[in-house]
């Protein structure tokens, strides 16, 4: 299988707190990556270091062949590594339609005013009705829709998902995943996706990834990270807790 | 049928507006006609200005400084080498637009904040030099200033100034429009969330601000062979708060806003020139109250009233 990331000794201190200790990840062409772990555990830190959001102590990362580690956010966006945030960032005085044109963009410089795959984005992802509302007129949930749809609009080959299921219904879960599973089948993305809903990711990632402590513990098929004691003791056991 | 009417609307009102504009001269005396012009150097400055901070969410204090580079680089051109006016002009603006860019690349990748501070320290430093490089610019005496036209004409005058003003607004509104207006909004409104799919923030900040910096030049040549007679004050930082209070109290963010607040202040500040100075603190006092009650100014009431006119 071809590497389509590879993180080498990722390591980033805030202040005194070693939030990423060493983490070495590759990912595959294709498959959707897992990546869960108890809250604080540095996932979304590693996410930002991925996208270039903010630098790491050492280490390096490598993406399509290429070490990203000094490159800036729109460049490592240009290669192909996109993400969306946990915590929404929208245009917020701009209508959906041109939330996900900005993207567009990227992957063509001269999209038509009609460009067919805005609406097939905003459709397939089911906000195809709010295209004409401002951004800041939504509600998290389609804030959370539109920036999936907008990630999607750079055409990325590899896609980092942020907790973009926590507050879901369950039946929008399940639409969530269809889409997910439809993305990797029709557009070949390889897809990276934290998530605190653990039966979600059981049922639709390929490996599983745990973070602890900024510590990789293991990576893995679901069903054997669900049955690995040491994943059981570190998060099961800690999220029962919280 | 209610948008076909209220488009009819619309274009009755523009044309009224085209046709009152370009009829002016005819029925304005004199001083009515100076003042159109200081107006619609005002409506360049303003909408150049909101390029930066209503589309790109950046506030430079370098503004009416640029225009004093346009001024002082054009005439200075004009005197020394006696070149044609319009070639001079040409010249001052480019010479604005180029120190625009260098200013742009060297602070807007540090931030805002910073951006803020070196502006408004250029632009002092750049009424020091003028003042004080008194043998070039004859400092606070005041420049003379050759003219455009071979015989003084005021309508002529108007006539270009309102040619290039609604050529500049027109060019703006283009832009706005554009796909790059897109990416300058974007910018505006999250630049983390810009950078992630792919916007150049950077480069977009000083695109933004080099053609402001241009544009604003433009403005200060075709405004010292206007006035003919040039001082440090062109660049000062009450013209800068003035500027800056046309366009808050237009409306930030609009293209018809900084056109609104511009004519409305400079016609405003003839009536009450009698009280000094003063009228620069009642502007600022009013720019906080829209601020904080109407921050999209008088463009964003008028379109609450659904009278858009752009
Ligand atoms: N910018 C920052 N400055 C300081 N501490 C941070 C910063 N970002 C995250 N942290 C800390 O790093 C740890 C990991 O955070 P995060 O990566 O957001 O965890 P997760 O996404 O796994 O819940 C937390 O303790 C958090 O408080
Ligand atoms: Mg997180």
């Amino acid at each position: 299988m071809e590497a389509i990331l590879e993180t080498t000794n990722v390591s980033k201190k805030f202040g005194g707190l070693q939030v990423l200790d060493r983490v070495n990840l590759t990912v595959y062409a294709g498959e959707i990556l897992g990546l869960v772990g108890p809250n604080g555990a540095g996932k979304t830190t590693l996410f930002n270091i991925l996208s270039g959001a903010i630098p790491l102590d050492s280490g390096t990362v490598t993406a399509f062949g290429t070490e990203i580690q000094n490159k800036k956010p729109f460049e490592i966006a240009t290669l192909g590594l996109v993400r969306t945030f946990q915590i929404v960032r929208p245009f917020p005085t701009m209508t959906c339609r041109e939330n996900i044109l900005v993207a567009r963009l990227l992957s063509t410089p001269r999209p038509s005013v009609k460009d067919p795959l805005i609406d097939e984005l905003l459709e397939s992802i089911g906000i195809a009705h709010l295209a004409l509302k401002k951004a800041q007129e939504l509600t998290l949930m389609e804030k959370k829709k539109m920036e999936i749809a907008r990630a999607l609009a750079t055409t990325p080959k590899l896609l980092l998902l942020d907790e973009v299921m926590s507050g879901l219904n369950p039946t929008e879960i399940n639409e969530a995943i269809e889409l997910l599973l439809k993305l990797r089948k029709e557009k070949n993305i390889t897809i990276i996706w934290i998530e605190h809903v653990m039966k979600a990711i059981v049922k639709t990632a390929d490996r599983i990834a745990v973070l602890h402590r900024g510590q990789l513990l293991t990576v893995d098929t679901p069903s054997k990270v669900i049955s690995d004691p040491q994943v059981i003791e570190v998060y099961l056991g800690r999220a029962n807790h919280a | 049928m209610a948008t076909k009417s209220k488009r009819s609307i619309k274009w009755l009102i523009g044309i009224s507006i085209a046709l009152a504009a370009l009829l002016l001269p005819k029925f304005a005396s004199d001083y009515g006609i100076h003042i159109a012009i200081i107006s619609l150097f005002y409506v360049l400055m303003s909408s150049s200005w909101n390029l930066v901070a209503g589309f790109t969410g950046q506030v430079s204090f370098a503004h009416a400084a640029f225009a004093a580079i346009g001024a002082y680089a054009s005439s200075l051109m004009a005197i020394h080498y006696n070149l044609p006016i319009p070639l001079t002009i040409v010249f001052g603006t480019c010479i604005a637009g180029t120190l625009g860019h260098v200013l742009g690349r060297l602070c807007l990748p540090l931030g805002g904040t910073y951006l803020s501070l070196v502006t408004l320290s250029f632009a002092e430093i750049l009424r020091i030099v003028i003042t004080n490089e008194d043998q070039w610019t004859r400092g606070t005496m005041g420049l003379q200033v050759p003219g455009i036209f071979r015989d003084y004409s005021k309508t002529k005058y108007y006539l270009l100034f309102l040619a290039i003003t609604v050529f500049a607004v027109l060019g703006l509104n283009l832009l706005i429009r554009s796909r790059m207006g897109l990416r300058f909004r974007a910018v505006m409104d999250d630049e983390i969330a810009a950078a992630s799919v792919g916007v150049h923030t950077t480069n977009i900040r000083v695109l933004a601000f080099t053609l402001s910096s241009l544009i604003a030049g433009l403005a200060g040549a075709l405004y010292g062979h206007y006035a003919m007679l040039i001082s440090p004050d062109i660049g000062s930082l009450a013209q800068m708060f003035l500027i800056l209070a046309m366009t808050m109290i237009g409306g930030l963010g609009s293209i018809e806003g900084p056109i609104f607040g511009a004519i409305l202040l400079e016609v405003l500040s003839e009536q009450i020139r009698s009280f000094g100075e003063y009228h620069l603190l009642v502007f600022g006092v009013i720019s906080l109250l829209i601020v904080r009650f109407a921050p999209q100014g008088l463009a964003g009431l008028l379109r609450r009233q659904r009278w858009k006119l752009f």
